[in-house]
């Protein structure tokens, strides 16, 4: 057995790992900022989701509704003053 | 194995999955690559690489597991495309006249986890093991600097833990042969 190769195989032996650079999770973070800011919990999305729905909804009621009641005053209206 | 699913969608949850793995990830990356500051860039490529499957990540092994197979495969990666670049060098030194020297090898690497008195064999074993086949090659990162069980790099490597023993000790005798051949003449003599 060759006592100098099994000391140069061996020369791993009470390694310890080399420590991550101090600024890799900067780093990492700068690149994935974009997402993470974006990112809520799935359960937040929906909700916020679900609610503007609702509100786009009710917009739209609402402006349907006041055309409608635009329209039949007028027509109320000219009716009573038989305009027609 | 109990599944715990994986949400790393908020920077709390993220720094603290990078706090737990980033030793890990680094080392293995330097290991493979003998080179700090791509060990660096693919480091940061595999911790992206990990938010973007956390949410894909079934449980069907434990996160360490899974953390170590992206590095794995990532370095390998590197590996590859640092081999083409260098045969391109090579075949365009072929044909250009002016091409002034091809890329210097990467040279001598000192990890520095490594104990004081073994720093100068060690720099020629990473070199030999820089020679092992891809498989040959992470069978003994992850057993020898990473100080894996078999049972962990077998999963890893998604092979037997018989065949993981194989692989340790093809690669062990790849590297005597390697060392052997970059020993001085002189000390070949104690060659038996």
């Amino acid at each position: 057995m060759n006592d100098k190769t099994e000391e140069i195989l061996t020369s791993l032996e009470g390694i310890t790992r080399a420590p991550a650079p101090p600024f890799l999770l900067t780093r990492i973070m700068s690149k994935l900022d974009p997402a993470l800011k974006l990112a809520a919990p799935a359960l937040v999305r929906w909700v916020l989701a679900g609610s503007l729905f609702l509100i786009a909804a009710n917009v739209v009621m609402v402006i349907s509704h006041r055309k409608q009641a635009s329209s039949a005053g007028i027509e109320s209206e000219a009716h009573t003053y038989q305009l027609y | 194995m109990q599944h715990q699913p994986l949400d790393l969608n908020d920077r709390s949850a993220f720094a603290g999955f990078f706090d737990q793995y980033k030793d890990r990830v680094y080392n293995t990356c330097l290991s493979y690559l003998q080179s700090t500051e791509d060990a660096e860039e693919i480091a940061q490529d595999v911790f992206i690489q990990v938010f973007q499957s956390a949410s894909r990540f079934q449980g069907e092994s434990s996160v360490s597991t899974w953390v170590y197979r992206i590095t794995v495969n990532k370095c390998l990666d590197a590996l590859r495309t640092r081999q083409r670049k260098k045969r391109m060098q090579k075949l365009v030194s072929l044909f250009r006249s002016d091409s002034g020297e091809l890329q210097v090898d990467i040279p001598d690497f000192h990890h520095p986890g490594v104990q004081l008195e073994n720093k100068e064999r060690a720099v020629v074993l990473f070199a030999a093991i820089n020679q092992l086949p891809e498989t040959q090659k992470t069978a003994f990162i992850l057993s020898q600097v990473e100080g894996l069980p078999q049972r962990e790099i077998a999963e890893v490597m998604k092979i037997s833990e018989k065949a993981t023993e194989s692989l340790l000790q093809r690669a062990k005798a790849g590297l005597r042969k390697i060392i052997v051949s970059r020993l001085p003449k002189e000390s070949k003599l104690y060659v038996v």
